[in-house]
């Protein structure tokens, strides 16, 4: 295992935070890759959030905002308000991701670190600044795709599903703070 | 001055770098900015360095000011979600209220464990990965100059 992974470990040990996360590693990476899986709820929907540290300095809290395949325009919606949302949390970057036809909305945030890495700042990171970005912010998101009038039939599935768990989301608001076990 | 930029400044004056010039902004959080340019085929692009009493140290470069435009902010759009997927370190976006495109890289540290070879590290790899993009940039803003950067502020 690779020292940072070492050292958030044993931090999620001694607040006894381990039920949050659940370690996994990368195996045969150059990197020594770890990620340590969890998962965060808003209005009964579950995001799944990853804290991934390796030998380099770039470690990184990655959440998996939403999925499926959007039309042009909900892209377009999608683009606009995920900049509005960079330019005004200046340490989160949200973005559009396409892999094999699929689309991800996800957010970083950065974990960098030289020769010093403290784990209490990445888990001040996700608790005191990504938790309350998802309860309050990230809800623009599904209403900026909300918004798009969908009218092309080839891709109202996608669409669909896309706003079903829209609404679900947007109907059911809940204001606890559990994490699901890993 | 603030702690983190008293450890910085300290840094480039152990490795004789000379390449930045001091401001101390004079706010409740003691913000100084270290400024500097990179050299691209396009003209001068302004970074700078904000360091501050939080936990946060900003690296900003103003890649274009006030570039965009109804005609070329989907092409921007497009182009900086492509990049910001791409690179880990940092995001590019739009700032609606200049109409300007920002690259930022931020680090959180407390003061005691600020690094400011890390600092300086993570500019040297954001400059020298600029003159690769700068032919597509100013293709994604359809400008064959970048504005000038004099009057630019971070």
């Amino acid at each position: 295992m690779n020292k940072k992974a070492e050292l958030f470990q044993q931090f999620i040990e001694e607040n006894e935070l381990t039920n949050l996360f659940t370690l996994r590693e990368i195996e045969n990476d150059p990197y020594n890759t770890v990620v340590f899986d969890a998962t965060v709820e808003y209005n009964d929907i579950v995001f799944p959030l990853f804290v991934v540290l390796d030998d380099t300095p770039f470690g990184f809290v990655r959440l998996e905002i939403a999925g499926g395949r959007f039309t042009p325009e909900q892209r377009k919606a999608t683009l606009d308000v995920l900049n509005q949302l960079n330019s005004e949390f200046k340490c989160f970057k949200h973005y559009l991701m396409e892999e094999d036809g699929y689309e991800a909305i996800l957010l970083d945030v950065s974990v960098l670190s030289g020769e010093t890495f403290d784990p209490a700042l990445v888990a001040y990171t996700i608790f005191e600044v990504l938790y309350p970005h998802t309860q309050k912010d990230l809800t623009r998101i599904i209403a900026a795709v909300e918004s798009v009038k969908v009218e092309s039939p080839a891709e109202d599935v996608a669409t669909e599903k896309t706003t079903e768990e829209a609404s679900k989301k947007a109907s059911k608001p809940r204001k606890t703070t559990k994490s699901k076990k890993g | 001055m603030n702690e983190k930029a008293r450890v910085f400044e300290q840094f480039l004056v152990d490795e004789k770098l000379t390449c930045f010039e001091k401001r101390e902004v004079g706010d409740e959080d003691h913000t100084v900015v270290f400024r500097s340019y990179v050299q691209t085929e396009l003209g001068d692009i302004p970074v700078f360095l904000l360091l501050d009493d939080t936990i946060y140290a900003t690296i900003r470069l103003l890649i274009g000011a006030g570039v965009v435009t109804k005609e070329n902010r989907q092409d921007i759009l497009t182009f900086i979600n492509r990049e910001n997927s791409t690179y880990k370190s940092f995001k590019y976006y739009i700032e609606e209220d200049d109409d300007s495109v920002y690259l930022d890289c931020i680090n959180q540290s407390a003061n005691s464990n600020f690094d400011p070879r890390l600092l300086y590290v993570l500019m040297t790899q954001i400059v020298e990965y600029i003159p690769g993009k700068i032919q597509t940039i100013g293709e994604v803003f359809r400008v064959e100059q970048l504005p000038p950067p004099e009057h630019a502020h971070e």
